[in-house]
């Protein structure tokens, strides 16, 4: 086709202007799909874990359930496997912060989760190395603690015990039946009736330490009253919080362990309540096509 | 100057050529005629290697066109100019543009010193008007003119016409004629032409050559050519009304 | 002859080189926008429709952004942009070189020794395998927002929400890997072409035959390519 040298400068405009524009469009789509936000600073976190059941770039890492960031890059050192987070906003760690991988779904894929710690700790000095922990796979977990609920009813744990209970129990009431013992005695003979009646007549001529008790002699009572202080004492030292068992009732520590792992295990119970629609939604599509 | 020894050449199940032998001496305008289908075209290939001959060899000068390979065969095809049937122009140039291709490939000459000497050969060919024109704008006539200005613009040594005048009206057939004979003797070029146009084969040739079977039946200037008394090329003489008795530019006898 | 055509691409940015060059991505870029741009929004506009209605009956339906980007990026923008380059471009250049060979103009030019791969294949050839990733990112673009247009009519995802979701799962290398896929899809469309142009027989008959050929083939290629392709990249 023949071109006038009018027609070919038009052809070099159009077809420039053309490859412009799409490099440009290209350029802004890359900005777009990096998910890096160019114009705001971004702020990065070396945290060493063990392992990371892989954990691969490009994961995402969330803050109280809210995506933050991606997992930049992962490299494998001695002392474990360094991970370079890099988030939209600062996370202040605080000693009793907690940095781990989450399996994303059932059918794979994972993210970081931080806690930061509550507000009460001290915060993370700097400099610190932060320490992450691996992947809870929370239906291996959810196994493990079916299995040793399992074994303590059947293996002569709890379940035996109460049978052994049972069988005394029955031993005993036979034993009562028959008389034997001094209960037993007590319900079929009246010998000990006899004694108690003479007992008692002692009792009123203030003889030996119960006679003495109720006679004017107060001995006993003087006894008595030094002991229950004695006791006092003890129970104030338990509640001051001083030795173990004043520890128990006192320090809150323990029972905050157990809550956390409560809340561990509600905070499971809700990564997979989320996951559901992911999953749905991946079904759907891979139906789709 | 180009010379065929025992060349055999098989297209299909045919050969086309058997055997050929034929020699074509330098300055000459050397014309090979004969019916369609007889392995003129075939022939004139061979001379610039588009085809390759399964038995025997091509020589140009002291060159063997059929090894040649490479550079080799770059310098042998550079001596030759050729006209194409159709004339075989790209068909997204101008005629201009079309003429000044090969200069544009293989010289460092500006574009003003092109120009200059395209439309130099396009008023060889009495079409300079047409430079800016696409192909598809001229006439047969005319792109077979833009062609020949192609083929002659890098002065070859020869110049192969592949049927100059197929396709043409006799008017314009002569004009083409004409501009052949008028070539080799401004330019001194060898000339090879295959037709089966025979007016035009013994208006311009030195020498006539028919091709039979893949073999030369006939070699002869134009006078003995006519007068010949091979069956074949009587035949074909008698089929363009072409008698012993008349000579040939005299009315034809019908 | 694709390879040897390899050889010749740094001739592309050559003077007497670049001219041709350039016609031919005028040719395979901007004369094919139009198309293309039909296709491209109604491929968009369909894949978002269907998985629309599909993800509507579980409430999901603001997920179509992923879908429709995700599936654009990946697999539909490269696909959809060979298969229209190859039936009008390719299929122009079969028998555009197919017409040259039959009326001898390569032959011209192997007399000229102006090698016809340099002329012939290497523009054509560096045309489509530049433009084709180029007009691939236009499919998507278009595609994308077709699928949002239709997010946004039919199925109450507002272009927010749409392109919201979009980017939370699209990457870079889905995007990327298309953009490769296409340039692949153009070489082999060009390659094809060329060849079966070069190959085209005597007449009219062999240039029709060369650009039937040319079609069915790329498009055979296209799609086995197009599925090793993510196989590669996608494990």
């Amino acid at each position: 086709m023949k071109r006038t040298r009018v027609q070919q400068l038009s052809v070099e405009v159009v077809v420039g202007f053309f490859v412009m524009m799409i490099l440009l469009a290209l350029g802004t789509f890359t900005i777009i799909l990096s998910q890096d936000n160019l114009f705001s600073t971004q702020h990065n976190l070396t945290v060493v874990f063990d392992q990371v059941t892989g954990l691969i770039k490009g994961d995402k890492v969330y803050v109280k359930g809210v995506d933050v960031g991606r997992v930049k890059s992962l490299q494998v050192q001695r002392d474990g496997v360094h991970a370079l987070l890099t988030m939209d906003y600062p996370v202040e760690l605080r000693e009793d912060y907690r940095i781990s991988v989450v399996p994303s779904s059932v059918l794979g894929g994972k993210f970081v989760e931080i806690r930061e710690g509550s507000d009460d700790r001290p915060p993370l000095p700097e400099g610190t190395t932060v320490r992450g922990q691996g992947p809870a796979d929370f239906i291996a977990e959810l196994t493990e603690g079916v299995k040793a609920v399992r074994e303590s009813l059947e293996g002569g744990g709890v379940l035996g015990n109460l049978e052994e209970t049972m069988a005394n129990l029955k031993e005993l009431t036979q034993r009562l039946r028959d008389g034997e013992g001094t209960i037993g005695k007590l319900l079929t003979e009246d010998a000990l009736y006899t004694n108690l009646l003479a007992v008692s007549a002692r009792l009123e001529q203030g003889q030996g330490t119960l006679g003495k008790l109720l006679s004017p002699d107060d001995t006993l009572y003087q006894d008595l009253s030094a002991t229950v202080a004695a006791l006092k004492e003890t129970a104030e030292t338990v509640n001051r919080g001083e030795g173990t068992l004043g520890k128990l009732i006192k320090d809150d520590g323990v029972y905050k362990q157990v809550d956390g792992l409560m809340g561990e295990i509600r905070a499971a119970v809700d990564d997979l309540r989320e996951t559901t629609p992911v999953v749905s939604f991946s079904s759907i599509f891979f139906g789709a096509f | 100057m180009i010379r065929f020894e025992k060349v055999t050449k098989r297209l299909g199940r045919r050969n086309v050529l058997d055997e050929l032998d034929m020699e074509i001496r330098p300055g000459e305008t050397f014309v090979i005629c004969g019916p369609s289908g007889m392995g003129k075209s075939v022939t004139l290939k061979h001379m610039v290697r588009l085809l390759t001959p399964d038995k025997g060899r091509v020589w140009v000068g002291d060159a063997c066109v059929s090894e040649a390979r490479g550079r080799d065969l770059e310098k042998i095809r550079s001596r030759f100019g050729v006209l194409f049937q159709g004339g075989a122009l790209l068909q997204w140039l101008t005629a201009g543009e079309n003429v000044a291709l090969p200069l544009r490939e293989h010289t460092q000459m500006s574009d003003e010193e092109i120009e200059a000497l395209v439309r130099e050969k396009l008023r060889l060919v009495e079409l300079e008007d047409a430079y800016d024109k696409a192909p598809s704008d001229l006439s047969g006539g005319m792109r077979k003119r833009v062609a020949l200005a192609r083929a002659i613009i890098t002065q070859p040594e020869i110049i192969l016409y592949d049927e100059p005048t197929s396709g043409l009206d006799p008017v314009t057939s002569r004009t083409i004629d004409t501009l052949i004979d008028n070539l080799r003797r401004q330019l001194g070029v060898t000339s090879v032409v295959v037709t089966h146009d025979l007016h035009s084969a013994l208006a311009i040739g030195s020498r006539i050559a028919m091709l039979h079977n893949g073999k030369v039946v006939e070699v002869s200037a134009p006078d003995e050519f006519i007068k010949s008394d091979n069956e074949v090329v009587r035949g074909f003489l008698d089929a363009q009304y072409i008698t012993r008795r008349g000579h040939w530019e005299e009315e034809p006898t019908k | 002859m694709s390879l040897e055509a390899l050889l010749f691409i740094p001739t592309a940015f050559s003077k007497r080189s670049r001219q041709e060059v350039l016609n031919q991505c005028y040719v395979t870029g901007i004369k094919s926008l139009a198309v293309i741009s039909v296709v491209a929004a109604f491929t968009g506009m369909i894949l978002a429709l269907q998985t629309g209605l599909e993800l509507r009956r579980f409430g999901l339906q603001q997920n179509i952004g992923t879908a429709v980007t995700v599936v654009m990026l990946r697999e539909m923008g490269p696909f959809m942009t060979a298969l229209i380059i190859a039936a009008s471009v390719g299929s122009a250049i079969a028998a555009q070189v197919g017409t040259m060979v039959v009326s001898e103009e390569v032959s011209a030019l192997e007399i000229m020794s102006i090698n016809p791969v340099r002329f012939i294949v290497m523009p054509r050839l560096f045309a489509l395998a530049l433009m084709m990733p180029l007009l691939a990112v236009y499919t998507n673009i278009l595609g994308i927002l077709g699928g949002a247009v239709v997010g946004a009519t039919q199925l109450q995802v507002s272009f927010q929400a749409y392109f919201d979701n979009a980017r939370l799962y699209a990457e870079n290398k889905d995007l990327y890997v298309g953009l490769v896929k296409a340039f692949v899809f153009g070489v082999v469309i060009a390659t094809t072409a060329c060849h079966q142009g070069f190959s085209a027989s005597e007449g009219a008959v062999g240039v029709g035959q060369a650009t039937r050929r040319t079609v069915i083939i790329s498009f055979l290629v296209i799609l086995v390519l197009g599925y090793m392709l993510t196989r590669v990249f996608y494990r």
